[in-house]
């Protein structure tokens, strides 16, 4: 379980001891308490019994009933094949006094007592039996994986030091993490506050580092198991020019102020204050100068001369002019620092690496400005350069000498990588007797061990920690399904050709079957990742995910077990923003259904370089990028045509700032103009809070055009703010079209698929913060409901599906997290029984509303979908502690009556309770905390009753769920060999019989 | 009958204080007694002879009247004893209640269909009325046998029931769209 200090403390109180037992293992799970017994033959019931067991069952729920949910979990074979215990604080009462009844007469009599006592024992755990599904340890991971990322490398260092080798990282997703130097696994990981970041790493005795913003946090890790050692904080001045440096148990923080330089320095342990000195620097007056602390030295440069000074004794600063080095750079240069004792300094065109001496830094070395520098630390007095060869797609990696300067040739080698190449740093490097070895960091976020002289020996994909929009996307049908519907799909094709299509595909068909059946193929699902095994399957739960970063690379990613399948560089693209947040639109023009036509996606995004729109088509399958277009304008809105064309494309229509409409492909423009009558957009504009719906109606022939159909302004108001705006998913499908009341009659359901949730927030004198809510239609631009929260601020995280609308908001006045449910109806009949249009809807829904008390935050949440819509709705919720919960909708009905009357309980409403629960069990992924969850993204499979979801943020996780149960599908366990038996042996029986009885007759008749 | 005669006979012949006369004619018929000895007042043979006569031939024409409209009114006398089964019964759903109203709606079903067949042996002037009367009791315990079921909740007759072919709405307009991208 990895998290910051903070919230470590609380997950250990939160997780059960573990009970053991000598013939079933039992173990508990971060959840809370989950105990999975191995041995799936061991009865429970002695389980219980035996007094072991209970006793632990006894103080655990006493632990427990401290807090507002207790429990204790226990899972077993029996019910079916899972049975878990779930008491309360209340059971826990029971629990003491029954035990204190039973207890009494145990000191009198022995024997008949305890008899009892087991009894009792026994009976009360056995009325809290309820059938709820957990999982067995044997199936951890069979429908689910996780995988870990810690993001760019930031800062890097090898310990040789402490009896394992390992790379220890700070990343700029501000985690800390200790890598394994033959495989890159992570041995261990601290993933530090959000939206910080690690200033400095220090690699001593300890590992030091200082992260944070206004305050910063000093900690330091032990090396092997990353235990945090000790922590202290203090207040900082922010300043990107601020520099950190640790020198013999003091650490240095160099802040420029007007004029001068600030040192404090502070005991590196504890944290005492050592006083700081304000060195006279005049010539930082401009800012045109640039700092690096080179080991306990400071040196600065401006575009005329070398200044340093010692941390340490903190004299005044020595100047060396530059023209002593001639070096007459036009503009200040940039220095950055190389190793302990060296630094360079960056002109354009080339760099000089200085090493720092008493006596002021010396020249040693010259190479090209885009060169990468390191120098080892320890005594082996070598710097690794590494240069990028774009052109051959290579890195040069060479040393140089850092006594004579001049390199040393048994340490150069030169990496080939080919598509995957991608500009890299050296971040750390090590020489052990005569064998080296670095990490470089690619742009790319990739982190690479290279052994030198030799190659890379291990690559990790940490763009997959910025992962910004995904996309699940179907398999393609085997070449036989292929070549079927190829038979039916080509257009032109005389009646030989088509027999001869025929007879070919008929005799591949037969070869397979004799292939399949002499056991020669297997079938595509239990063979491995390759090619030729991406290929749908019966139930369409082996699908491909389509991963956009903003690293500017694209994965495919295979969902059964997690394997990159595919990568594509994207060298020029950067992502969209809404607010500061990067967004990339990924859309699924073609789907691989359409055999003869290949697969085709598309994502939109910018240049890197000139800012206007640059949009992607690539083939989802294989990962080949088919087009990659500059628009020539920048994108403001997109959206996707609802109809495909002739080729079963679905183009995108593209709305420029300008609001100019555009067609991508441009081929799809015609098909877009032939639906433009009934297409709509809105868009907004979070600054001036204002938004726009345009209608493409007066499209003329040849050209789109978008007219403004309507606006609504929010009122303006001190610090307002758009936070979210959420329409619904374009390929959800609602089955019910109502709901069932208790007297049989049906409230039907106000579907509006042009419906959007807006929120805003405004602060106020009175009330500080202020959440406003409204349901717009986007076609008409008509408010439909509209609610208001008061002393209630962001985060706010919204779902809005079928019907209803969920969201979180932070209550200020009681400080909690509270989600609040609405629900619409448009009431006993139905205005329009067959189609449902915005502009002619004068309907006013009857709105549900209910709000409930969530106890931990959100980070985000997603409702689940399936292909059909039959099955119910869950919300799946990321919380701040890593744990993923899967809330039945049917816990934030807003329908929920406060009396329960029986009526409301023919309907199968439960009773409304304000706090909602988090029950362990709902935790879908364990004991497996999956870090800084940014994103869920939910997909239909195959099945109806099975929906997949990706979770995605600093940890990649994937898992399957049944929020109806797996009702159309027999379970893992079901004995197909049983049933068989059954029914032969039936078979069998019925058939001996009717013999039997025949020659009993034949007796009789001779009688 | 004749013992009747032959008694009167002797009671008004007071001559020999018994006699057995074999030969005598006018025991031969029992016309012949009626004239010669007075009946009994009260007593008119012939209407005796007339009405046992008659009576013997509408007494099995009756049987057979009476038996039809048993037949015929035999659905309507069940109409109690299956309103008070069905109250006994009770609204819940569960194997007896609906084994009986399985029951109930089957019997005058199958009566109903083999109608013809049990008035095959009927005959009569009135075997319109009765199977008018039989198919209208047939007809109630329909009636109540579809009412046991409709406040079982076993008819389709809310909108409730229908909810699973309403069709969903069509999509007339296409809306896409949010935050403008930057």
């Amino acid at each position: 379980m990895e998290s910051t200090p903070g919230q470590r403390q609380h997950q250990q109180s939160v997780q059960t001891r573990l009970f053991y037992r000598e013939n079933s293992q039992l173990y508990g799970s971060t959840a809370g308490a989950e105990i999975a017994t191995r041995n799936q033959h061991h009865n429970i019931i002695p389980a219980l019994k035996s007094s072991s067991i209970v006793g632990s069952g006894k103080s655990e729920l006493r632990d427990e009933s401290h807090r507002s949910i207790g429990f204790a979990v226990l899972c077993g074979p029996a019910c079916g094949s899972r049975i878990v215990v779930v008491g309360g604080p209340l059971i826990g009462l029971i629990a003491g006094m029954a035990l204190t009844v039973a207890s009494g007469p145990v000191s009198k009599s022995s024997d008949m007592c305890s008899k009892g006592y087991y009894i009792l024992w026994t009976l009360f755990f056995l009325q809290f039996f309820t059938c709820v599904s957990c999982l067995f340890e044997d199936q951890i991971g069979k429908f689910d994986w996780r995988q870990r990322y810690i993001g760019k490398i930031r800062f890097a260092a090898f310990d040789a030091v402490s009896g394992t080798r390992k790379i220890l990282v700070a990343t700029e997703q501000n985690v800390l993490a200790a890598l394994h130097p033959k495989s890159g696994n992570i041995l261990w990981q601290q993933v530090l506050e959000k939206d910080e970041s690690v200033q400095h790493m220090h690699v001593g005795k300890e590992l030091v580092s200082v992260s944070g913003g206004p305050r910063v946090h000093v900690r330091a890790w032990d090396k092997t198991n990353g235990l945090l050692a000790w922590e202290w904080s203090l207040s900082q001045q922010q300043s990107a020019r601020a520099r950190w440096a640790v020198d013999k148990g003091r650490l240095y923080h160099v802040v420029p102020l007007d004029g001068q330089l600030e040192v404090s320095a502070f005991s590196l342990e504890s944290g005492f204050d050592l006083g700081s000195r304000r060195l006279a620097a005049p010539w930082t007056a401009g800012g045109a100068y640039d700092c690096v602390l080179v080991g306990a030295t400071v040196v600065c440069v401006t575009q005329h001369s070398f200044y340093w000074t010692s941390l340490a004794d903190g004299g005044a600063f020595a100047e060396v002019p530059l023209a002593s080095f001639d070096l007459t750079p036009a503009a200040v240069p940039v220095l950055s620092g190389v190793g302990e004792l060296a630094f360079s300094l960056r002109l354009p065109g080339k760099q000089t690496v200085f090493l720092m001496g008493d006596k002021g830094p010396r020249a040693i070395h010259e190479a090209s400005a885009t060169a990468s520098l390191l120098a080892t630390p320890f005594d082996s007095n070598i710097m690794f350069k590494l240069e990028n060869k774009p052109d051959s797609s290579a890195l040069q990696v060479s040393a140089v000498s850092l006594n004579t300067g001049v390199e040393v040739d048994e340490y150069s080698s030169t990496l080939i990588l080919g598509s995957k190449f991608s500009p890299c740093t050296l971040t750390a490097a090590i020489c052990i007797k005569d064998e080296c070895a670095a990490v470089l960091s690619g742009d790319d976020h990739t982190i690479s061990f290279v052994n030198i002289p030799g190659q890379i020996t291990w690559t990790r994909e940490e763009a997959l920690a910025s992962i910004i929009s995904t996309e699940i996307i179907d398999l393609p049908v085997s070449d036989l399904d292929a070549a079927i519907e190829s038979e039916f799909g080509s257009k032109q094709a005389g009646i030989v050709g088509m027999v001869m299509r025929r007879l070919t595909s008929q005799v591949m068909q037969i070869k397979v079957l004799a292939q399949t059946v002499l056991g020669l193929v297997q079938p595509a699902s239990s063979s491995g990742p390759s090619r030729a095994s991406l290929i749908r399957d019966t139930f369409g739960l082996h699908k491909m995910i389509v991963a956009v970063t903003s690293a500017g690379k694209a994965f495919g990613i295979d969902n059964l077990r997690g394997e990159l399948i595919w990568q594509i560089q994207l060298p020029r693209f950067a992502p969209l923003h809404v607010g500061k947040s990067p967004v990339v639109p990924l859309y699924v023009l073609r789907t691989t259904s359409h055999v003869p036509f290949t697969p085709l996606c598309a994502i939109l995004g910018k240049d890197r370089l000139t800012g206007e729109g640059l949009a992607v088509a690539f083939e989802p399958i294989k990962g080949l990028v088919l087009s990659s277009d500059a628009l020539g304008y920048k994108v403001q809105q997109v959206m996707q045509l609802p109809h495909p064309d002739d080729e079963f494309l679905r183009g995108l229509v593209v709305l420029d700032d300008q609001l100019k409409v555009h067609a991508y492909p441009p081929e799809s423009k015609a098909n877009a103009i032939k639906q433009a009558a009934s297409l709509y957009m809105f868009t907004t504009w979070p600054a001036k809070g204002t938004f726009a719906g345009f209608s493409f109606a007066h499209s003329t022939k040849q050209d789109l055009v978008a007219t403004k159909v309507w606006e609504l302004q929010l009122p303006d108001g001190p610090d307002r703010e758009v936070v979210a705006v959420v329409g619904k998913n374009p390929t959800e499908r609602v089955n019910s079209q109502g709901r069932v009341l208790a007297d049989r009659s049906v409230m039907y359901k106000y579907i509006n698929p042009n419906l959007i949730a807006i929120i805003s927030q405004v602060s106020d004198s009175s009330h500080k913060y202020i959440l406003n809510m409204y349901l717009v239609d986007g076609v008409s631009g008509a408010v439909v409901h509209s609610a208001t929260h008061k002393r209630a601020r962001a985060p706010v995280n919204v779902v809005h599906s079928e019907n209803w609308l969920v969201y979180s908001y932070f209550n200020e006045k009681m400080r909690r997290t509270e989600l609040a449910s609405f629900e619409l109806y448009e009431g006993k009949s139905r205005s329009n029984t067959t189609a449902f249009s915005s502009k002619s809807n004068s309907v006013r829904p009857l709105v549900e509303q209910q709000a409930y008390i969530f106890p931990s935050t959100v980070d985000t949440m997603k409702e689940t979908i399936t292909e059909k819509g039959i099955t119910s709705k869950h919300l799946i919720m990321a919380l701040p502690n890593g744990n993923i919960l899967e809330l039945p909708w049917m816990f934030v009905d807003p329908r929920r009556p406060t009396v329960q009357t029986g009526e409301m309980r023919d309907e199968g409403v439960i009773p409304y309770t304000p706090e909602l629960p988090i029950p362990p069990d709902a935790i879908i992924n364990y004991n497996q905390t999956v870090n800084r969850v940014r994103g869920i993204h939910t997909a239909p499979s195959g099945l109806e009753s099975t929906c997949l979801v990706l979770v995605y943020g600093l940890d990649l996780f994937y898992i399957r769920v049944a929020p109806s149960k797996a009702f159309d599908l027999l379970k893992d366990d079901f004995d197909h060999f049983l049933i068989a038996a059954v029914l032969l042996g039936l078979v069998i029986a019925s058939y001996v019989t009717k013999k039997l009885a025949a020659r009993k007759a034949r007796n009789q008749a001779w009688k | 009958m004749r013992e009747t005669a032959t008694s009167g006979a002797s009671k008004s012949q007071k001559k020999p204080r018994w006699a057995l006369d074999f030969g005598s004619t006018r025991f031969k018929s029992d016309n012949a007694c009626s004239v010669s000895l007075p009946s009994p007042p009260g007593y008119n043979p012939s209407a005796v002879q007339v009405h046992a006569e008659s009576s013997k031939e509408n007494d099995s024409s009756h049987l057979i009247i009476k038996k039809s409209w048993d037949l015929a009114l035999g659905p309507i006398k069940q109409v109690p004893m299956n309103l008070f089964l069905m109250y006994m019964a009770g609204n819940s759903i569960s194997i007896f209640p609906i084994m009986m109203v399985g029951m109930l709606i089957i019997r005058p079903f199958k009566s109903l269909f083999t109608m013809q067949q049990a008035f095959k042996v009927i005959e009569g002037n009135q075997v319109i009325g009765q199977k008018f009367v039989y198919l209208i009791g047939n007809i109630l315990n329909i009636a109540l046998a579809l009412y046991k079921c409709h406040s079982m909740g076993l008819l389709p007759t809310h909108s409730s029931d229908w909810l699973a072919f309403v069709e969903p709405q069509q999509r007339i307009e296409y809306l896409g769209g949010g935050i403008s991208f930057t």
